[in-house]
């Protein structure tokens, strides 16, 4: 849990999963991290929150994976699990032309919310359903594309395209992680923190500064 | 989820040396899934340890789900993030960790607690994390290999208590500045400690295991002076959140749309969740919260439970416990947090703080009226709960007209005689009751029927009826906050002081739910009401209130005489309830007579209850008004004397017509018959003769009269009209016990002393509840002109207070000199007097 300023250099990101109910989350990360699928709608509490270690290339990364209530009667809560991630994974099912909409409107809210320095994915799931699809795969990745989110088609069914889903979400955030990395003087600054802690090299200890605190 | 230990795989001395030594195997693994298992940092000195055989037990290779072969070909299985070998030894899987390399090949690592199939004795420290306040203390003491850390740490807390007296007090920022300058105080300690800091230095997950020690040791030693001063700060969020789950109680789990098969584990969760404030420091208050949330995933329940579902459960669960401070509980964690203490656990403080703002959202407030209203309407209580007056008034009216049926012989049971029996049962009267024993007029009250209950007061049906609950209609308007409710029951004689099975009166109910205004209501409108009864928990309404911290509440009460120092079955003042520094401050700084007085106050109370209700009504208080419409009018005609409006004030009152016509359509001449003027003065809803006239000793519900008002604010005119028509001149209020004659000596009006004392019948030398006359309020407030009056007309001034001081002795007090003056020459004069009749 190397959070504060100390050398192993793990880079923390939080990704969520938003969409509407029914489309998939809750599978594409069990089929992520557990490698399990579940036909029916059950999923246990693990799966509400999910941790993966990777290593790539000699960069350790820890993803902490953030399912979502998909429930209407819960949607105001939605900024307090979004706020502070690095990477939202917006689903929704091939088959379901509201459901796609329902991206659409996510894709509004997180921008206006948390600006630019969020890296979107947009998921069509269930692609083993092609022959019930209502979405066009056209349409999706040209909105995609317009709104600067990677699209991708998936289905946590038949394991197709989970992995490299979160793959390619994970160098995207590596990408932007460097990026303010260089930009910024001091190599211990972590652009996903929530708060700097006090830190503490060897006997020097600087005390938390007044403007630390983010939230 | 995985333990929140965390190492860098690849500086593990026995991970180096399979990637340096065994590419083979590392090759091997990404083709065909294998599993290399590393034991943890430490376990190992140096790879001359590590022979080829070690390594093979521990590269695995899966055969079926959860079950493996080593390299060495023997078996094991894996279960609940444990590595069970035949043994039946396990091992903890601290975490897994993915390696990706070029061409998306990929294997997998487990890094375990120690080596698998080896004889090993302990060479790291023991715990690898840290979960409460003791395995801090060992970490501590076993680390720095003695008690010295320890101590310093408690020195420099207690230090700062000691030096920061305000620390309660100062905002979110102060304080968060100041614990962390302590913080580090605490750490730079430990640095002095050479094992603690070579270690450190080592490894990273042990200086992550320090800060958290240090940090959490330092919340344990300062003790509820942290706890205290974060509930300080959040307490007015925190009462109005009590307010919101206390009145929410009633809510069942099915109307969360919860499911009876989780019962077990909402018990469960309930009983982890509930220890939350036996804890003091964060890390200890993080593991409640993660040991809650462990109930839902290790439910033994056949269900699964859906991640949707967990808000769910936390909201019920947070409604039903005697928490107090989740507002503060929360931002104590999230706030004052410097060491990092758990990232993982992120998402559990989220869901508890998504469920605190469900609770504060209108969403919540839906689904509370879903529970209320449902709009079945089966029986007479059904058509009570929707205020359909015309249709009870109906049933009721049809009962009378039941012809008389008779039975065969009383005791016969043959199906016509069963058929009588039966709608016998169900047959509609003003005093049936339900099932839970409640009678029409309770039912009234506890759905807020304001109409129904004053038609229910009309007819007989009983106002003091308990329930199987023992509680009456007047508990359940004071716990749901029916103020209008509350006031009309008391008007028609409620018992105010009525205990329930629990033996809490209205009052404990009022505070308990937290509703100011019902508080306010039932002290202000009767003299009989009992502030300091104590309910069968030894609470008294100030200890209620206290605990939830309705701050308002409690200030209220400590003013008008709550009794402050009461102990409770857990042998707890209310001051020893109270969380925060704001309540605790009001308790302790109330004023001191009430405590001292404790007994003669009591024993007033004790013979003021022996009187019947009715007596309120007696000539030494004003009429209560009896309608709801009457009530609202009273409001308006006190506004109309504040307001100086004397014209308005005689509508109300109905004494006066010129006025109405003035301000309604002139009549052609005053016995003018034509057709406009017939129709405006029968529309005219203001004749003398409508029946809801409003009397002139009637009064508000803390027994203020239209005189009181006119005395108070010197409104000389109405006071005269007031006297004309009877109005009651020495009625009091009641709980102040103020006459006409006090209010207007206590403002300094003057012309309306004078009024009031040329009316023969005045009493001058009444005395209010605090034992004092007309003429001490006049003194005090150096009113010489109507201390002479008072004087003139025969007050006291030798009178004595509750405090046992003559008004002569106050003035002295405070030096009143003029004051004093007058009361000698009144005195000598009265001495000449009774000189003068002896002769
Ligand atoms: N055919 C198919 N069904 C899927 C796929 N992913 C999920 N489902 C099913 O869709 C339903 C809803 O999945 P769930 O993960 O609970 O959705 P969530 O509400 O978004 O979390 C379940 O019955 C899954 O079995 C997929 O890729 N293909
Ligand atoms: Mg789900």
């Amino acid at each position: 849990m190397a959070m504060t300023g100390n050398n192993s250099g793990v880079r923390n990101f939080k990704i969520v999963l938003l969409g509407e109910g029914c489309v998939g989350k809750t599978s594409l990360v069990l089929r992520y991290v557990d490698d399990k699928f579940n036909n029916n709608h059950i999923s246990t509490v693990q799966a509400a929150f999910l941790n993966k270690k990777l290593n790539i290339d000699g960069k350790r990364v820890n993803l902490a994976i953030w399912d979502t209530a998909g429930q209407e009667q819960f949607h105001a809560l939605g900024p307090i699990y979004y706020r502070s991630s690095n990477g939202a994974i917006l689903v929704y099912d091939i088959t379901d032309q509201d459901s796609f909409q329902k991206v659409k409107s996510w894709v509004k809210e997180l921008r206006k919310m948390l600006g630019a320095d969020i890296c979107l994915i947009i998921a069509g799931n269930k692609i083993d359903l092609e022959k019930d699809r209502n979405v066009t795969l056209e349409d999706a990745e040209e909105y995609a594309c317009k709104v600067g989110a990677i699209h991708c088609q998936t289905s946590a069914k038949q394991n197709i395209g989970v992995e490299d889903m979160f793959m390619s979400l994970t160098t995207k955030m590596l990408d932007i992680s460097d990026e303010k990395e260089n930009q910024k003087s001091s190599p211990l600054s972590r652009q996903n923190s929530q708060r700097r802690n006090v830190i503490v090299v060897d006997d020097e200890i600087t005390p938390p500064s007044k403007s630390c605190c983010g939230s | 989820m995985w333990s929140q230990y965390d190492e860098n795989i690849e500086e593990n001395v026995f991970f180096k040396e399979v990637s340096a030594n065994h590419g083979d195997i590392i090759e091997k693994s990404c083709e065909e899934n294998w599993i290399i298992t590393v034991p943890r940092e430490g376990c190992f000195e140096s790879n001359e340890n590590i022979s080829f055989e070690v390594i093979l037990d521990h590269i695995l290779i899966p055969t079926e789900e959860n079950e493996y072969t080593t390299l060495s070909k023997k078996n094991v299985s894996v279960e609940n993030k444990k590595i069970i070998i035949e043994n039946c030894h396990s091992f903890d899987i601290l975490f897994e960790e993915t390696f990706y390399q070029q061409e998306s090949l990929k294997y997998v690592v487990w890094c375990i607690d120690r080596p698998l199939f080896v004889e090993y004795t302990c060479k790291v420290y023991q715990k690898v994390y840290l979960e409460n306040i003791h395995d801090c203390i060992d970490f501590l003491w076993v680390e720095s290999l003695s008690h010295l850390i320890l101590d310093q740490i408690r020195k420099l807390s207690v230090d700062f208590t000691n030096q920061y007296k305000d620390f309660e007090v100062e905002d979110l920022q102060t304080q968060k500045d100041l614990i962390g300058r302590l913080y580090s105080q605490c750490l730079q300690a430990a640095f002095k400690n050479t094992h603690l800091k070579e270690k450190s230095s080592k490894s990273d997950q042990f200086f992550e295991n320090l800060k958290i020690s240090v940090e959490t040791y330092m919340h344990y030693c300062l003790g509820s002076k942290l706890v205290s001063a974060v509930n300080t700060f959040m307490c007015t969020h925190d009462g109005w959140f009590n307010h919101i789950t206390r009145n929410a109680k009633f809510l069942l789990a099915k109307d969360l749309g919860i499911s009876d098969d989780f019962d077990d584990i909402l018990t469960l969760a309930k009983c982890e969740l509930n220890k939350i404030n036996s804890y003091l420091s964060i890390l200890d208050k993080i593991n409640c919260l993660q040991r809650t949330f462990k109930c839902f995933e290790d439910g033994k329940s056949k269900t699964c439970i859906t991640s949707d579902e967990i808000l769910k459960f936390l909201v019920f669960i947070m409604l039903k416990l005697n928490v107090n401070n989740w507002n503060s509980n929360l931002v104590f964690i999230k706030e004052y947090r410097f060491s990092s203490i758990s990232y993982n656990n992120d998402f559990v403080i989220t869901s508890f703080e998504a469920a605190v703002e469900f609770i504060k959202s209108n969403n919540f407030l839906d689904i509370k009226n879903n529970a209320l209203m449902n709009d079945s309407k089966n029986d007479i209580f059904d058509y009570v709960r929707l205020g359909m007056l015309r249709e009870v008034k109906e049933l009721l009216k049809q009962e009378k007209t039941l012809p008389e049926q008779k039975l065969c012989h009383p005791l016969c049971s043959c199906n016509n005689c069963k058929d009588i029996t039966n709608t016998k049962k169900t047959n509609i009267d003003v005093h049936m009751v339900n099932e839970k024993g409640q009678n029409l007029l309770t039912y009234a009250a506890i759905y807020n029927q304001c109409e129904l209950l004053e038609y229910f007061l009309h007819t007989k049906c009983n106002v003091n009826s308990t329930d199987y609950l023992n509680r009456t209609a007047l508990h359940y308007a004071a716990s749901y906050g029916y103020q209008d409710i509350l006031l009309l029951l008391i008007n028609f004689g409620a018992d105010i002081n009525a205990l329930d099975c629990d033996k809490n009166t209205p009052l404990h109910l009022a505070c308990d739910f937290g509703h100011e205004t019902c508080v306010k209501a039932l002290v202000y409108s009767s003299i009989n009401v009992k502030y300091d009864l104590a309910n069968f928990f030894g609470d008294t309404p100030l200890h209620l209130a206290t605990k939830w911290s309705y701050i308002d509440i409690v200030r209220f009460l400590v003013e008008n005489g709550g009794y402050t120092n009461v102990k409770n079955r857990r042998n707890k003042t209310p001051v020893e309830v109270s969380s925060n520094y704001c309540t605790r401050m009001l308790l302790e700084n109330a004023p001191e007579i009430l405590c001292n007085n404790n007994y003669e106050i009591w024993e007033n109370l004790e013979i003021m209850e022996n009187n019947d209700v009715a007596n309120i009504d007696s000539l030494d208080f004003g009429v209560k008004p009896r309608t709801i419409e009457n009530f609202k009018k009273i409001d308006l005609l006190l506004k109309a004397i504040e307001n100086n409006d004397s014209p308005l004030t005689r509508f109300y009152l109905g004494f006066n017509n010129d006025t109405i016509q003035e301000t309604t359509k002139k009549q052609c001449h005053p016995l003018c018959a034509c057709a406009v003027c017939i129709t405006d003065s029968t529309t005219n809803p203001t004749s003398p003769k409508t029946p809801n006239i409003l009397s002139v000793n009637t009064c508000n519900p803390f027994g203020y009269t239209p005189l009181h008002f006119a005395a108070k604010y010197g409104r000389l005119e109405i006071v005269r009209l007031l006297l004309d028509s009877s109005a009651s001149i020495n009625v009091k209020t009641y709980s102040t016990l103020y006459t006409p004659l006090h209010l207007a000596c206590l403002n300094k009006r003057t012309s309306v002393v004078k009024e009031l004392l040329q009316c023969g019948n005045c009493k001058v030398d009444e005395k209010d509840s605090k034992g004092n006359t007309p003429l001490f309020y006049a003194s005090t407030n150096c009113c010489n002109k109507i201390v002479e009056m008072l004087l003139s007309n025969g007050a006291d001034c030798n009178k004595k207070n509750n405090g046992g001081k003559t008004i002569v002795q106050d003035c002295e007090e405070r030096m009143l000199y003029g004051i004093l003056n007058m009361f000698h020459e009144n005195l000598k004069e009265a001495d000449e007097k009774s000189t003068w009749d002896i002769f």
